[in-house]
C-alpha cells in the first residue's frame, strides 16, 4: 500500500541544520539530476545556529559569519539548487526497506500526509540539551528554568527577556554562548556553575568573560537545589572542596551543554543504536546498521561544532554518490571501536581496516573522533585490542565537549583482534574501572 | 451574591468526579479551586494507577471503594473520550521468606473477589518481564487494572461537568466560610461572595483549612512525601507490568508503565513535607527511588530519566490505619468532608457516588437533569487519531498538520483547541496536549507554546504563566524589541 501512495525520490534528507543542508548542496553539486527532498520542522532552514550570534562558518565555507547570516548562506546556497525543500514539514516515522529495497518516510505539514519512498536516506535531526529532569537537579518546577537553546529562541528571534538575573549551569561551550546572549538581553549574569575542577570549555575565554561581564565561576560546585514555587527565587549550591551549602540568589536559571541526540526516529527500527550516545550508530561511511540509511551532525553525538556538522554532511554526500556507482559491499571486515570511561563515546562505531590501508592519505577519511566525559589534563589516549596497546598519545589538555580525532590510519593494525575489536581508553582508566 | 444548591471546593479528581456526577440532576452546583487548572496538585503528583483494592485491608471503607474501578474508569473513558492504558500487576516476593506474604496477599484477594489473582513462580515471572530481578522467587500476578494521566481526567471531568451546567470557578481560593441562618453558608473568595446550601469539602491538602473555616475544627491530616521519575520512552521495553517490591503505608517500590507509555520509578521512603507546597525533589531521595528501582528491574538506565517530581498524600485523624473519612461534618451541617489519601484516584469515581447518596440523605432533593449529556466533545488527537481521521482533519484545518511539540507529535491544531476549551498556562497546555511531555521537555515547544498562548488569549507574552498565580514564563522585552 505504502508502495503506491508514496513519492518517489534518490534521496530524502531529514532535518535541515548545517548537517542536511550540507549532504543535500554537496549531493546536487555532484550529481545534479538527483531528485533530493530535505524536511524541516522549522518555518525556516538552517538549525540551531539560527538563534546564535557567534562565529559561525569557519571550517566549512571558509568564512565568518553570525549564526543567522551563516544560517541564511545555507538557505541561499541551497535555494540555488534543484532539491526539493519542504519546512514546516516534520517526520513522523521512517520504515526501513529490505536489503536493497526503498526506505519509506512519513512527513506531515499543513500540505496534510505524505509518504516519501527513496533509496537513500540521510538522519540529520540533530540533537538537544538535557533537560532539568535529566539532570536529576531538585525544584519545584517553578517558572524561569531554561535551556540556553530556548533562551537564544526568547532573546534573538522573538526579543524577550526571560527574566532580570540569570545563573549558569555548565561551562561547556554552549555557557559561553549563553552569557553573551544573557548580556545582550541586558540580564545580569549571578554566575556560572561547574560540577567539575576544571572548565568544560577555553579556559581562557571563559575567565575573560567572567572578568569583562563581572560575575563569579563556581567551579567545583554542584547543584543542589532551585528554591522557589511559581517563579525561581534563587539556587542553593553546594562546593564540593569545602562542602558548604550557600545560596545565590537570581530568578532565572540556564541549563547549558548536556546535549543529547534527537534519535527518536530510530525507536522501534531495526537502526541499532549506541547506548553512548544514545544516537544511531554508524560505521566509516556513516552508515546505519541498515544498508543505505546515513546519519550525520549532532543526531549522531550531540552538541558538536556546527561547522563539523556540516562536513560530516558532506561526507555523507559523498559516501552516497560512492554507493551509487558501485555495488561492491564494504560489509567484510569491519571491526568495532568501544569508549571506555572517561571517554564518553567514538564515533564512527565500526571501522573498516582494508579501506584505511588502502587509502593512500588516510588521514583524509572522515575521521574516527571521541570526546571525553569531562576535562583532561596531561591525558594519555589509548587504543587497545584485547590485550595489545596498538596506539597511544599524550595530550596537553582535552577538552569536554570537543572532538578529539583519532588519527587510526596510525593504529598498529597487525597486533589487531578482530573479534575482540578495539576500545579507546585513557590512560589507567580500564584499571579504575576494574578496581 | 450567587445563589447555589451545591459548592464544591476543591477541583482535584475527587471534586471533579463529585461536580460531574452532580451536574446528572437539576440544581445550581459551584465547583471552585484555587488553581488555574484542575487536578494539579496531589492529583496529578502521584502514580496515576488504577489500583486493585490489594494494598487495602479488608474492611476499610478505601478498600471497599477500590473494588470494580478499572470498569468504573473504562465506562467513562468512552463516554468522555479520554485515554487509559491497560496494565497489569505483579507484586514481588524478592526473597523466598517473602513468599508467605504473597499468598497472604492472595487470600485478601480472594476476600474482595478479585476475578484474577494469582500466584506465579519464577519461570513464569521471567516469561511476563524478562527484565526482572533474578532474585524474584515468586509473584502475585493480578489483571485488569489501568495507568491514566490524571489531569486529563479532571479537565475532561469538568469540561463535561460545564456542559451539563456546573459553574467552574477556578483561580478562586476561598477565604473565609460563614453561617447565614440556620442552614446556608456564605463562601468569600477574592472573587466574591457565593451563598450555599450545602458544601463538599473536597480540598486535598487544605480540607483541615476549609472544614475550620465552617467552625469544624475536627480535623486533621499527616502529610507524607513521594518521589517519582519519568523514565524515557526508549526504555518502555523494559517493563511491562505494575511491579511492586515492598510496599507499606511508609514506603513503597514500584516501576510502573505510565498511561503516556514510558516508565514510572517511585516512591521511596515517605518524608514528612516542610509545608503544603514542598513538591521539591532532593537528591538523596532521588538516589533511593533509583536504588529501589534498580533492586527491582536491575538494568534500569537512570540516565534515561526525563523527568522528576514528588507528590504530597495526606491521612486523616477521623479514622484509623490512614483510612478515608467520607462523612458529614458533626459541627459544619451541610459539609460533607472527602479525606482520602492513597488510593484516592482508585477510588474516586466511588466517592463521587458515595458523597452524592449522602446528600441525598442529608435532604436534597435530586431530580435528573433531562438534558444531562454524558458524552463530552471528543478531541482530536494527532498521535493515536487513525490516518483517515488524520487527513480529513487537515485538510479541513491545516493547523492540525503543524507539529509543535515533536516529541509527542502535538500539533498547533490541538493547543489552538485547548486554548480555545479553557487551557490558559504552559502546564495546562501540557496536561491536556502532551506538548512538552517527551524526551526534550518543553526544549522545542516551549517557546512556540508561550507564543500562541499570548496570542490567542489576547495578552503580552510577559502576562503568560506556566501554571497560574505569579508564575510568569518570561519578564520583559528586551531592548531590541522596544526600539
Amino acid at each position: 500500500m505504502m508502495e503506491h501512495e508514496s513519492i518517489a525520490v534518490d534521496v530524502a534528507v531529514i532535518g535541515g541544520g548545517p548537517a542536511g543542508i550540507s549532504a543535500c548542496l554537496e549531493l546536487s553539486r555532484k550529481s545534479p539530476n538527483l531528485k533530493i527532498a530535505l524536511f524541516e520542522s522549522e518555518e525556516e532552514l538552517g538549525g540551531m545556529p539560527r538563534t546564535c550570534h557567534l562565529f559561525f562558518g569557519m571550517r566549512d565555507l571558509r568564512r565568518i559569519y553570525t549564526g543567522p547570516g551563516y544560517a541564511r548562506k545555507l538557505n541561499d546556497l541551497l535555494r540555488k539548487t534543484h532539491v526539493d525543500v519542504y519546512t514546516q514539514t516534520t517526520a513522523l516515522d521512517i520504515v526501513p526497506g529490505a536489503k536493497g529495497e526503498n526506505h519509506f518516510v512519513r512527513v506531515v505539514s499543513p500540505d496534510g500526509l505524505k509518504t516519501y519512498r527513496s533509496r537513500f536516506l540521510v538522519l540529520a535531526t540533530g540533537c538537544c540539551e538535557s533537560s532539568l529532569g535529566e539532570r536529576l537537579i531538585p525544584s519545584a518546577r517553578p517558572a524561569g528554568i531554561f535551556t540556553t537553546w530556548q533562551l537564544q529562541q526568547i532573546v534573538n528571534l522573538h526579543h524577550l527577556k526571560p527574566g532580570n538575573r540569570a545563573l549558569v549551569i555548565g561551562s561547556e561551550d554552549a555557557a559561553l554562548s549563553t552569557v553573551m546572549t544573557l548580556k545582550r538581553a541586558g540580564i545580569s549574569i549571578a554566575g556560572m556553575v561547574e560540577e567539575d575542577k576544571e572548565l568544560q570549555t577555553y579556559p581562557l575565554m571563559a575567565q575573560g568573560l567572567s572578568g569583562l561581564y563581572g560575575f563569579p565561576i563556581y567551579r567545583e560546585t554542584s547543584v543542589n537545589a532551585i528554591s522557589g514555587i511559581d517563579r525561581v527565587e534563587g539556587v542553593e549550591l553546594v562546593g564540593q572542596g569545602k562542602g558548604s551549602l550557600f545560596h545565590v540568589t537570581c530568578d532565572t536559571v540556564i541549563l547549558s551543554g548536556r546535549f543529547r541526540p534527537i534519535s527518536q526516529l530510530i525507536h522501534n527500527t531495526p537502526i541499532a543504536r549506541d547506548e553512548a550516545t544514545s544516537g544511531p550508530s554508524v560505521d566509516m561511511n556513516l552508515m546505519t546498521s541498515v544498508p543505505n540509511i546515513f546519519a550525520a551532525g549532532n543526531v549522531l553525538r550531540g552538541g558538536d561544532m556546527h561547522d563539523l556538522c556540516a562536513l560530516e554532511g558532506k561526507n555523507v554526500a559523498e559516501s552516497i554518490l560512492a554507493r551509487m556507482s558501485s555495488t561492491e559491499d564494504e560489509g567484510d571486515g569491519w571491526i568495532s571501536l568501544r569508549a571506555i570511561h572517561p571517554i564518553r563515546y567514538v564515533v564512527p562505531q565500526k571501522i573498516s581496516p582494508s579501506r584505511i590501508r588502502r587509502s593512500t592519505f588516510p588521514s583524509l577519511l572522515p575521521g574516527v573522533s571521541i570526546q571525553v566525559a569531562h576535562t583532561l589534563r596531561g591525558a594519555i589516549l589509548e587504543a587497545w585490542s584485547g590485550e595489545k596497546k596498538i596506539w597511544e598519545k599524550t595530550y596537553g589538555r582535552v577538552i569536554a565537549n570537543h572532538r578529539v580525532p583519532i588519527p587510526v590510519g596510525r593504529f598498529n593494525w597487525d597486533g589487531v583482534d578482530f573479534e575482540k575489536g578495539i576500545e579507546l581508553r585513557v590512560n589507567g582508566s580500564h584499571l579504575k574501572a576494574l578496581g | 451574591m450567587k445563589d447555589y444548591d451545591v459548592i464544591v471546593i476543591g477541583a482535584g479528581i475527587v471534586g471533579s468526579f463529585i461536580a460531574r456526577e452532580l451536574s446528572r440532576y437539576e440544581g445550581r452546583i459551584g465547583l471552585f479551586d484555587k488553581g488555574s487548572f484542575p487536578g494539579c496538585a496531589v492529583t496529578k503528583a502521584g502514580v496515576s494507577l488504577i489500583h486493585s483494592p490489594l494494598m487495602c485491608p479488608p474492611g476499610t471503607l478505601k478498600g471497599k471503594l477500590c473494588i470494580d474501578a478499572p470498569i468504573r474508569y473504562k465506562k467513562l473513558a468512552d463516554e468522555l473520550d479520554v485515554g487509559f492504558k491497560e496494565v497489569d500487576e505483579l507484586f514481588l516476593a524478592l526473597a523466598p521468606s517473602q513468599l508467605a506474604n504473597l499468598e497472604a496477599l492472595r487470600k485478601r484477594g480472594e476476600e474482595y473477589g478479585l476475578a484474577s489473582c494469582e500466584l506465579v513462580g519464577p519461570e513464569r515471572i521471567r516469561e511476563l518481564e524478562p527484565h526482572v530481578t533474578e532474585k524474584a522467587a515468586g509473584a502475585l500476578y493480578v489483571r485488569g487494572l489501568l495507568a491514566i494521566y490524571p489531569p486529563e481526567w479532571a479537565f475532561a471531568l469538568c469540561e463535561n461537568a460545564l456542559e451539563n451546567g456546573v459553574h467552574l470557578h477556578f483561580g478562586t481560593a476561598v477565604t473565609t466560610i460563614t453561617k447565614e441562618g440556620d442552614f446556608a453558608y456564605v463562601i468569600h473568595t477574592e472573587k466574591g461572595l457565593f451563598k450555599t446550601r450545602y458544601m463538599i469539602n473536597a480540598a486535598g491538602l487544605y480540607a483541615d483549612e476549609v472544614a475550620r473555616m465552617a467552625g469544624d475544627q475536627e480535623i486533621e491530616l499527616k502529610l507524607t512525601k513521594g518521589t517519582m521519575a519519568i523514565l524515557d520512552k526508549s526504555c518502555s521495553h523494559l517493563v511491562r507490568h505494575t511491579l511492586y517490591g515492598t510496599f507499606s503505608g511508609m514506603h513503597s517500590q514500584l516501576i510502573t508503565p505510565t498511561a503516556h507509555g514510558n516508565l514510572m520509578v517511585g516512591l521511596g521512603h515517605f518524608p514528612t513535607p516542610v509545608h503544603k507546597q514542598d513538591t521539591s525533589v532532593t537528591c538523596d531521595k532521588l538516589q533511593e527511588i533509583i536504588r529501589m528501582g534498580k533492586e527491582l528491574v536491575p538494568s534500569l538506565p537512570e540516565r534515561e530519566i526525563i523527568s522528576t517530581f514528588a507528590g504530597i498524600r495526606s491521612e486523616n485523624n477521623k479514622s484509623a490505619n490512614g483510612d478515608f473519612y467520607i462523612a458529614h461534618s458533626r459541627s459544619a451541617p451541610g459539609m460533607v468532608h472527602c479525606l482520602i489519601g492513597s488510593p484516592g484516584l482508585t477510588a474516586a469515581p466511588a466517592v463521587a457516588e458515595r458523597v452524592i447518596e449522602m446528600l441525598r440523605d442529608a435532604g436534597l432533593v435530586l431530580g435528573e437533569r433531562e438534558s444531562f449529556q454524558e458524552k463530552r466533545g471528543g478531541w482530536f488527537r494527532f498521535s493515536t487519531a487513525p490516518f483517515e481521521a488524520l487527513r480529513g482533519a487537515i485538510a479541513a484545518d491545516p493547523t492540525y498538520g503543524r507539529i509543535v511539540c515533536r516529541c509527542e507529535h502535538v500539533t498547533e491544531g490541538e493547543i489552538l483547541e485547548a486554548i480555545r476549551r479553557g487551557a490558559d498556562t504552559i502546564d495546562g497546555i501540557k496536561h491536556v496536549t502532551r506538548a512538552g511531555m517527551g524526551e526534550c521537555q518543553g526544549g522545542y515547544c516551549g517557546v512556540p507554546v508561550l507564543n500562541l498562548l499570548s496570542k490567542r488569549l489576547g495578552v503580552a507574552q510577559d502576562r503568560v504563566t506556566k501554571k497560574g498565580i505569579k508564575s510568569y514564563a518570561i519578564t520583559g522585552f528586551t531592548k531590541a524589541r522596544s526600539e
